[in-house]
C-alpha cells in the first residue's frame, strides 16, 4: 500500500494485470467455479483499494484518490460482468440483467471521469452493450418524470445549487450525485431508451397467463 | 440535427409576473407562460450544472426569478437543457458571444454523453432577442454537439 502512495504508477501496472486476468475469465465457456473464485479475488482487492483511497484523501492527494475510484470501479464493472455470466449459468436471469446494467453504469462513470480518451475504454463499453443485444431479448423500459422539490449534493450535503460540486464528477475519489429527498411524480412512460435500465417491463400477460419476459416462463 | 424556429413574445408573461425586461443572459423556467407567481417556476433539472459550467467560463448568466426551487427531472436517456435567453445587445456588443455560449452548452452535452451507451440527443430552447423590443426568435434544437456548431450560423442569419 505504501509503495502505491509513493508511486501511483505501480498501482496502474497492478490494475492492468488484475484486469487482464479477470477479463480472461469473462467468457461464457469458462467454468463457473473459476469465475466465482475470480469474483472473490476482485472483491477482496477492491476492499484494499478503498483503504488506499482513504489514505490518498488523508494526504490530500485528490487526483490519486480519483485514480483509485477509476481503478476500483473498472474492476467492479468486470466483477459485475462475471456475476452476470455466473447468474446466467445458474438460471437467474433477472439477476444477470441487473448485473449487466450495473457494469454498464459503473463503467460509464469511469469513462466520463477518465482524464484521457482510450480505445480500450470504448471497446469495453461496447462489449457490455453487445452482451445486451446478444444475450437478452429486446426489453421495454419505464421512464419517470417529475418535479424535484428537495435534493442535496452527495459530496457536501448542501441543498442543490448551493455548492460548486458538479453532478457526475469526482471529488476526492467520490462520485458526485444528486440525492433527491422530495419529488412529485408527474408521469411514467414506456420508453426504448431509458436513463435507468433496471426500470423495465418484467412480465407480459398472454392468454391469461403472466409470462416473464426474460425466460418466457409462467410467473406469479 | 433537428431544429424549429418561431417568433414569440415574452413581455406579457413577464409583466404578469412583475418581472422587468430581461437585459442579461438568462435561464428561463419551463412554465414561464403558464404561472402566476415566480415561486411556481419550474426549471429543467440541468440548470444547476449548466449554470456552474457558465460560471467556470466567467459568463454571467442569471436564473430568472432567482435560485430555482423546483426542478423538472426526466429520467429518459436524452439530455434536456434549460431554455436560454440571449439579449440582442449582447450579440451586438460581442460578436463572439454566441460561439462562447454554444461552446459551454456543447461541453456540458459532451461531458454528459461520455460513457453512455446508445444514441443520445440533447434538447435545448434558445430565445434570441429581435430588434423589435420584447420579441424573440425561439429556436428549439434537438441533436448532438456537432449540430450546435451549425446552430451558430443559423442564429446569425436571423
Amino acid at each position: 500500500m505504501l509503495a502505491f502512495i509513493e508511486n501511483p504508477k505501480l498501482l496502474i501496472d497492478e490494475f492492468n494485470l488484475m484486469a487482464y486476468n479477470a477479463q480472461r475469465k469473462a467468457f461464457v465457456t469458462i467454468s463457473i467455479e473459476i469465475q466465482k473464485e475470480e469474483i472473490q479475488i476482485i472483491e477482496k482487492y477492491i476492499e484494499n483499494l478503498k483503504l488506499l483511497k482513504k489514505a490518498f484523501v488523508v494526504k490530500k492527494l485528490e487526483n490519486e484518490a480519483n485514480l483509485v475510484y477509476c481503478i476500483e470501479n473498472s474492476l467492479l464493472a468486470i466483477c459485475y460482468e462475471l456475476q452476470m455470466l455466473v447468474s446466467i449459468k445458474e438460471d437467474k436471469m433477472n439477476i444477470a440483467w441487473d448485473n449487466l446494467v450495473r457494469a454498464q453504469v459503473i463503467y460509464g462513470s469511469v469513462i466520463s471521469n477518465s482524464p484521457f480518451e482510450s480505445e480500450e475504454n470504448t471497446n469495453y463499453l461496447l462489449r457490455l452493450e453487445q452482451y445486451e443485444k446478444l444475450l437478452f431479448p429486446k426489453l421495454h423500459f419505464h421512464s419517470i418524470g417529475g418535479v424535484i422539490k428537495e435534493s442535496h449534493c452527495s459530496i457536501c450535503k448542501k441543498k442543490t445549487g448551493k455548492c460548486q460540486h458538479i453532478k457526475g464528477k469526482l471529488y476526492n475519489g467520490e462520485l458526485c450525485t444528486r440525492n433527491i429527498t422530495e419529488m412529485e411524480l408527474e408521469e411514467v412512460s414506456l420508453v426504448e431508451n431509458p436513463a435507468n435500465k433496471h426500470c423495465r417491463l418484467l412480465s407480459v400477460e398472454q392468454n391469461g397467463k403472466k409470462i416473464d419476459v426474460l425466460t418466457l416462463r409462467e410467473t406469479n | 440535427m433537428d431544429y424549429k424556429i418561431e417568433d414569440v413574445e415574452l413581455n406579457n408573461s413577464l409583466e404578469k409576473l412583475s418581472i422587468p425586461k430581461i437585459s442579461d443572459l438568462a435561464f428561463l423556467p419551463e412554465n414561464l407562460n403558464s404561472v402566476d407567481n415566480v415561486d411556481k417556476f419550474i426549471f429543467t433539472e440541468s440548470v444547476i450544472e449548466l449554470n456552474k459550467y457558465f460560471k467556470a467560463e466567467n459568463l454571467n448568466i442569471q436564473i430568472l426569478g432567482g435560485e430555482p426551487q423546483l426542478l423538472r427531472s426526466r429520467k429518459n436517456a436524452d439530455i434536456y437543457l434549460p431554455s436560454i435567453l440571449i439579449p440582442s445587445f449582447l450579440i451586438l456588443e460581442n460578436p463572439n458571444i454566441l460561439s462562447v455560449i454554444l461552446n459551454v452548452v456543447s461541453s456540458y452535452i459532451y461531458d454528459n454523453l461520455k460513457g453512455k451507451i446508445g444514441k443520445k440527443t440533447a434538447q435545448v430552447e434558445l430565445f434570441i432577442e429581435k430588434k423589435e423590443k420584447g420579441k424573440y426568435s425561439k429556436i428549439d434544437y434537438k441533436g448532438d454537439t456537432e449540430g450546435l456548431k451549425e446552430l451558430e450560423k443559423i442564429i446569425k442569419s436571423l
